[in-house]
Protein backbone atom coordinates (compact mmCIF):
# COMPACT_ATOMS: atom_id res chain seq x y z
CA UNK A 1 0.00 0.00 0.00
CA UNK A 2 2.78 2.28 0.74
CA UNK A 3 4.06 1.68 -3.08
CA UNK A 4 0.60 2.85 -4.46
CA UNK A 5 0.67 6.02 -2.07
CA UNK A 6 3.54 7.37 -3.40
CA UNK A 7 2.69 6.33 -7.03
CA UNK A 8 -0.34 8.50 -6.45
CA UNK A 9 1.41 11.42 -5.30
CA UNK A 10 3.66 11.78 -8.04
CA UNK A 11 0.56 11.44 -10.73
CA UNK A 12 -1.19 14.03 -8.27
CA UNK A 13 1.64 16.29 -8.69
CA UNK A 14 2.02 15.76 -12.06
CA UNK A 15 -1.61 16.85 -12.63
CA UNK A 16 -1.53 19.84 -10.13
CA UNK A 17 1.55 21.39 -11.73
CA UNK A 18 0.38 21.29 -14.99
CA UNK A 19 -3.22 22.78 -14.27
CA UNK A 20 -0.86 25.62 -12.67
CA UNK A 21 1.30 25.79 -15.16
CA UNK A 22 4.34 25.15 -13.47
CA UNK A 23 5.93 23.91 -16.39
CA UNK A 24 6.85 26.03 -19.55
CA UNK A 25 4.90 25.00 -22.40
CA UNK A 26 7.61 23.48 -24.51
CA UNK A 27 7.82 20.25 -21.78
CA UNK A 28 4.08 19.90 -22.08
CA UNK A 29 4.12 19.27 -25.79
CA UNK A 30 7.23 17.08 -25.65
CA UNK A 31 5.02 14.36 -25.00
CA UNK A 32 7.18 12.96 -21.77
CA UNK A 33 4.98 10.05 -20.96
CA UNK A 34 5.55 8.36 -24.40
CA UNK A 35 9.52 8.29 -23.25
CA UNK A 36 8.89 7.18 -19.62
CA UNK A 37 6.51 4.50 -21.26
CA UNK A 38 9.41 2.93 -24.04
CA UNK A 39 12.33 3.37 -21.23
CA UNK A 40 9.77 0.69 -19.04
CA UNK A 41 8.99 -1.25 -21.75
CA UNK A 42 12.53 -1.77 -22.73
CA UNK A 43 12.84 -2.61 -18.84
CA UNK A 44 10.01 -5.13 -18.31
CA UNK A 45 11.19 -6.44 -21.89
CA UNK A 46 14.82 -7.14 -20.55
CA UNK A 47 13.15 -9.34 -17.43
CA UNK A 48 11.08 -11.10 -19.55
CA UNK A 49 13.17 -12.40 -22.00
CA UNK A 50 16.03 -13.53 -18.77
CA UNK A 51 13.40 -15.36 -17.13
CA UNK A 52 13.59 -19.03 -18.48
CA UNK A 53 9.95 -19.78 -17.01
CA UNK A 54 8.68 -17.18 -19.63
CA UNK A 55 8.85 -19.64 -21.95
CA UNK A 56 7.99 -22.63 -20.06
CA UNK A 57 4.78 -20.89 -19.45
CA UNK A 58 3.63 -19.72 -22.67
CA UNK A 59 4.55 -23.46 -23.81
CA UNK A 60 2.58 -24.86 -21.17
CA UNK A 61 0.00 -22.64 -21.84
CA UNK A 62 -1.25 -22.54 -25.15
CA UNK A 63 -5.13 -22.78 -25.37
CA UNK A 64 -6.02 -21.95 -21.99
CA UNK A 65 -3.83 -18.63 -22.46
CA UNK A 66 -6.91 -17.33 -24.15
CA UNK A 67 -9.07 -17.79 -21.62
CA UNK A 68 -7.48 -14.74 -19.52
CA UNK A 69 -8.50 -12.16 -22.34
CA UNK A 70 -11.82 -13.96 -22.50
CA UNK A 71 -12.43 -13.44 -18.41
CA UNK A 72 -11.50 -9.62 -19.24
CA UNK A 73 -14.60 -9.49 -21.73
CA UNK A 74 -17.09 -11.32 -19.87
CA UNK A 75 -16.57 -10.01 -16.52
CA UNK A 76 -16.24 -6.20 -17.55
CA UNK A 77 -19.14 -6.83 -19.73
CA UNK A 78 -21.03 -8.36 -16.84
CA UNK A 79 -20.12 -5.93 -14.01
CA UNK A 80 -21.03 -2.88 -16.32
CA UNK A 81 -24.09 -4.79 -17.32
CA UNK A 82 -25.41 -4.95 -13.51
CA UNK A 83 -24.51 -0.83 -12.89
CA UNK A 84 -25.76 0.59 -16.03
CA UNK A 85 -29.59 -0.91 -14.62
CA UNK A 86 -28.11 1.90 -11.45
CA UNK A 87 -27.15 4.77 -13.57
CA UNK A 88 -30.48 6.48 -15.03
CA UNK A 89 -28.35 8.45 -17.27
CA UNK A 90 -26.54 5.57 -19.01
CA UNK A 91 -28.16 2.85 -21.00
CA UNK A 92 -27.06 -0.79 -21.08
CA UNK A 93 -25.67 -0.31 -24.51
CA UNK A 94 -23.74 2.83 -23.28
CA UNK A 95 -22.58 0.89 -20.19
CA UNK A 96 -21.46 -1.98 -22.27
CA UNK A 97 -19.27 1.07 -25.04
CA UNK A 98 -17.54 2.42 -21.92
CA UNK A 99 -16.99 -0.64 -20.74
CA UNK A 100 -15.56 -2.37 -24.06
CA UNK A 101 -12.54 0.50 -24.00
CA UNK A 102 -10.81 -1.81 -21.33
CA UNK A 103 -8.89 0.67 -20.30
CA UNK A 104 -7.53 2.06 -23.87
CA UNK A 105 -8.83 5.29 -22.98
CA UNK A 106 -7.26 7.33 -26.09
CA UNK A 107 -9.06 5.35 -28.30
CA UNK A 108 -12.41 4.47 -27.58
CA UNK A 109 -13.04 7.86 -26.28
CA UNK A 110 -12.45 9.45 -29.19
CA UNK A 111 -14.30 6.82 -31.13
CA UNK A 112 -17.60 7.36 -28.67
CA UNK A 113 -17.47 10.88 -29.16
CA UNK A 114 -17.29 10.21 -32.62
CA UNK A 115 -20.07 8.37 -32.60
CA UNK A 116 -22.30 9.02 -29.90
CA UNK A 117 -21.36 12.37 -28.49
CA UNK A 118 -19.20 13.98 -26.13
CA UNK A 119 -20.64 12.83 -23.09
CA UNK A 120 -20.28 9.47 -23.04
CA UNK A 121 -16.84 10.34 -24.65
CA UNK A 122 -16.07 11.92 -21.49
CA UNK A 123 -17.40 9.18 -19.75
CA UNK A 124 -15.17 6.48 -21.80
CA UNK A 125 -11.95 9.24 -21.08
CA UNK A 126 -12.67 8.90 -17.33
CA UNK A 127 -13.91 5.44 -16.78
CA UNK A 128 -11.11 4.05 -18.81
CA UNK A 129 -8.17 6.48 -17.33
CA UNK A 130 -9.59 5.30 -13.92
CA UNK A 131 -9.46 1.79 -14.95
CA UNK A 132 -5.87 1.95 -15.60
CA UNK A 133 -5.32 4.14 -11.86
CA UNK A 134 -7.08 1.17 -10.29
CA UNK A 135 -4.68 -1.00 -11.74
CA UNK A 136 -1.68 0.63 -10.85
CA UNK A 137 -2.74 1.54 -7.04
CA UNK A 138 -4.36 -1.71 -6.67
CA UNK A 139 -2.35 -4.39 -8.61
CA UNK A 140 -0.41 -5.31 -5.11
CA UNK A 141 -3.50 -6.06 -3.30
CA UNK A 142 -5.37 -7.85 -6.09
CA UNK A 143 -2.19 -10.38 -6.75
CA UNK A 144 -2.87 -11.13 -3.21
CA UNK A 145 -5.58 -12.02 -2.42
CA UNK A 146 -7.18 -12.64 -6.33
CA UNK A 147 -4.55 -14.57 -7.44
CA UNK A 148 -2.02 -13.53 -10.24
CA UNK A 149 -4.70 -13.29 -12.96
CA UNK A 150 -7.13 -11.00 -11.91
CA UNK A 151 -4.02 -7.82 -11.79
CA UNK A 152 -3.67 -8.61 -15.71
CA UNK A 153 -7.17 -9.02 -16.41
CA UNK A 154 -8.22 -5.72 -14.20
CA UNK A 155 -5.43 -3.56 -16.31
CA UNK A 156 -7.69 -4.85 -19.46
CA UNK A 157 -5.75 -3.47 -22.89
CA UNK A 158 -3.45 -1.72 -20.93
CA UNK A 159 -2.01 -4.81 -19.50
CA UNK A 160 0.69 -4.93 -22.33
CA UNK A 161 1.81 -1.62 -21.70
CA UNK A 162 1.25 1.27 -19.39
CA UNK A 163 0.44 -1.27 -15.97
CA UNK A 164 2.72 -3.96 -17.63
CA UNK A 165 5.87 -2.86 -15.20
CA UNK A 166 3.77 -3.02 -11.76
CA UNK A 167 1.49 -5.93 -13.24
CA UNK A 168 4.82 -7.99 -13.79
CA UNK A 169 6.35 -6.98 -10.65
CA UNK A 170 3.64 -8.25 -8.63
CA UNK A 171 2.65 -11.83 -10.40
CA UNK A 172 6.18 -12.45 -11.48
CA UNK A 173 7.66 -11.92 -14.98
CA UNK A 174 6.81 -15.57 -15.86
CA UNK A 175 3.10 -14.01 -16.19
CA UNK A 176 4.61 -11.15 -18.23
CA UNK A 177 3.94 -12.85 -21.19
CA UNK A 178 0.53 -13.57 -20.31
CA UNK A 179 0.17 -9.71 -19.58
CA UNK A 180 1.42 -8.83 -22.69
CA UNK A 181 -1.04 -11.72 -24.91
CA UNK A 182 -4.20 -10.30 -22.76
CA UNK A 183 -3.62 -6.65 -23.29
CA UNK A 184 -2.71 -6.83 -26.92
CA UNK A 185 -6.12 -9.03 -27.50
CA UNK A 186 -8.00 -6.80 -25.65
CA UNK A 187 -6.53 -3.69 -27.06
CA UNK A 188 -7.31 -5.34 -30.72
CA UNK A 189 -10.98 -5.82 -29.78
CA UNK A 190 -11.39 -2.68 -28.23
CA UNK A 191 -12.78 -0.84 -31.66
CA UNK A 192 -14.79 -4.29 -32.68
CA UNK A 193 -16.74 -4.20 -29.49
CA UNK A 194 -17.23 -0.27 -29.00
CA UNK A 195 -19.07 0.19 -32.37
CA UNK A 196 -20.55 -3.31 -31.99
CA UNK A 197 -22.57 -2.16 -28.91
CA UNK A 198 -23.33 1.64 -29.93
CA UNK A 199 -24.89 0.21 -33.11
CA UNK A 200 -27.51 -1.63 -31.48
CA UNK B 1 10.33 1.82 -10.09
CA UNK B 2 11.52 5.21 -10.55
CA UNK B 3 10.53 4.71 -14.59
CA UNK B 4 6.96 4.08 -13.02
CA UNK B 5 7.12 7.08 -10.63
CA UNK B 6 7.60 9.23 -13.66
CA UNK B 7 5.26 7.61 -15.83
CA UNK B 8 2.77 8.37 -13.42
CA UNK B 9 3.87 11.94 -12.99
CA UNK B 10 3.79 12.12 -16.69
CA UNK B 11 0.25 10.61 -17.25
CA UNK B 12 -0.66 13.34 -14.37
CA UNK B 13 0.83 15.92 -16.31
CA UNK B 14 -0.84 15.01 -20.01
CA UNK B 15 -4.59 14.78 -17.61
CA UNK B 16 -3.63 18.49 -15.84
CA UNK B 17 -2.87 19.84 -19.04
CA UNK B 18 -6.55 18.89 -20.73
CA UNK B 19 -9.09 21.53 -20.01
CA UNK B 20 -12.02 18.96 -21.03
CA UNK B 21 -10.55 16.75 -18.48
CA UNK B 22 -10.35 19.14 -15.94
CA UNK B 23 -13.82 20.94 -16.61
CA UNK B 24 -16.04 17.93 -16.61
CA UNK B 25 -14.48 15.77 -14.13
CA UNK B 26 -17.35 16.71 -11.00
CA UNK B 27 -20.32 16.30 -13.55
CA UNK B 28 -19.50 12.97 -15.30
CA UNK B 29 -16.67 11.67 -12.90
CA UNK B 30 -18.87 9.75 -10.81
CA UNK B 31 -20.69 7.73 -13.68
CA UNK B 32 -17.09 6.79 -14.56
CA UNK B 33 -16.35 5.86 -11.75
CA UNK B 34 -19.08 3.49 -10.63
CA UNK B 35 -18.76 1.96 -14.09
CA UNK B 36 -15.16 1.27 -13.79
CA UNK B 37 -15.61 -0.08 -10.43
CA UNK B 38 -18.54 -2.69 -11.70
CA UNK B 39 -15.93 -3.26 -14.39
CA UNK B 40 -12.73 -4.07 -12.31
CA UNK B 41 -15.05 -6.30 -9.61
CA UNK B 42 -17.08 -7.85 -12.52
CA UNK B 43 -13.50 -9.04 -14.29
CA UNK B 44 -11.68 -9.88 -10.35
CA UNK B 45 -14.20 -12.24 -10.12
CA UNK B 46 -14.27 -14.47 -13.52
CA UNK B 47 -10.62 -14.41 -13.26
CA UNK B 48 -10.48 -15.84 -9.64
CA UNK B 49 -11.86 -19.11 -11.28
CA UNK B 50 -9.72 -18.93 -14.53
CA UNK B 51 -7.03 -18.68 -12.06
CA UNK B 52 -8.18 -21.30 -9.87
CA UNK B 53 -9.11 -23.72 -13.01
CA UNK B 54 -6.09 -22.91 -15.69
CA UNK B 55 -3.00 -21.72 -13.97
CA UNK B 56 -2.80 -22.51 -10.52
CA UNK B 57 -0.04 -25.27 -9.95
Amino acid sequence: MKGSLIIISFFVAGILIAYFKVLPQSILNADLSTYALVILMFLVGVATGINPKTWQILKKAKFKILTVPLAAIIGTWIGVALISFLLPTVSLKNSLAVGSGFGYYSLSSILISKIEGDVLGVTALLSNIIREILTLLFTPLIAKYFGKIAPITVGGATSMDTTLPIISKYVGSEFAIISIFSGTVLTITVPIFVTFFLSL
Amino acid sequence: MVAIFLLLFFIGVDVGSDETIISNLPKIGLNALVLTFGAVVGTIFISVFVYKYFFKD
